[in-house]
């Protein structure tokens, strides 16, 4: 059971690299192009902020019962 | 379980929840100051940007990102009690720690072809690079200091506040280079 919770986190952690890895090879292509989209990389910075805020920083955990 | 142990969780729990937020609150506080210096950037730089090694943005952008996610394993393998599982996901987060600021102190600053005299690139681009190379240092002495104390046999599964709160600094220093990095390395055209 513990040996499951502890797999299931290291697995969401590995998948929210993933995605991090993913957007950052993104938002580098997006610029390297030439494009300058001010607005499409600002946003992806923010989807990936919002993804370690979630993720690894555990927000929630501040709003939990005592 | 005793009325002891019982009162002495019970304050542990209290305790952990009041950290919780003054943490929150200081890296509320230390967002401002960083939300100030993009502001600064996007107001005096505009549609222009530094000229930078893109590629090398990129790698010590996701050793930064490596970083984090070492640090969430090195957290999680404490809060199930796996000790080495910590030690080892906190030394590689440490070193990584490292290797980002030798390559933006080391080697970006070393290159860039311009000085922190040379007018208002320079200024914005080392007062950002180097007031978050001081967040990272001291993420990375918060590293060794709970690296430390774990080998000690500090910390356990119930309680390792000390961890946690170093993961959320390290992950916070994380965030602020996610917007550091588009803002000097990837946004506008490079100035003339």
């Amino acid at each position: 059971m513990e040996e499951n919770g502890k797999k299931q986190a290291y697995q969401m952690g590995f998948y929210v690299l993933v995605v991090l890895a993913v957007l950052t090879i993104g938002e580098y292509l997006l610029a390297v192009v030439g494009a300058t989209w001010w607005s499409v990389l600002i946003f992806i910075a923010i989807l990936k902020a919002y993804f370690v805020v979630q993720n690894y920083m555990h927000l929630p955990r501040l709003f939990e019962s005592e | 379980m005793s009325t002891e142990t019982l009162k002495y969780r019970s304050e542990y729990k209290y305790k952990l929840a009041t950290n919780r937020l003054g943490l929150w609150l200081f890296i509320l506080s230390d967002a401002f100051v960083f939300g100030g210096l993009l502001v600064a950037r996007f107001y005096l730089l505009g549609d222009t940007r530094p000229e930078l090694d893109q590629t090398l943005g990129l790698i010590v952008t996701s050793i930064l990102l490596l970083s984090s996610f070492f640090m969430n394993r090195a957290e999680t393998a404490m809060a199930h009690g796996d000790r080495q599982g910590f030690l080892r996901g906190t030394l590689i987060t440490l070193v990584l720690g490292v290797v980002f600021l030798v390559g933006v102190v080391g080697v970006e600053w070393q290159i860039a072809p311009f000085k922190a005299s040379d007018g208002v690139i320079g200024s914005i681009f080392y007062t950002m690079t180097g007031f978050h190379a001081f967040h990272v240092l001291t993420g990375v002495i918060f590293l060794a200091v709970v690296y430390r104390n774990g080998r000690n046999g500090h910390y356990s599964a119930e309680e390792h506040w000390a961890v946690e709160a170093c993961a959320v600094y390290w992950h916070f220093v994380d965030v602020v280079w996610i917007f550091f990095y588009p803002a000097l390395y990837l946004i506008g055209t490079v100035a003339g």
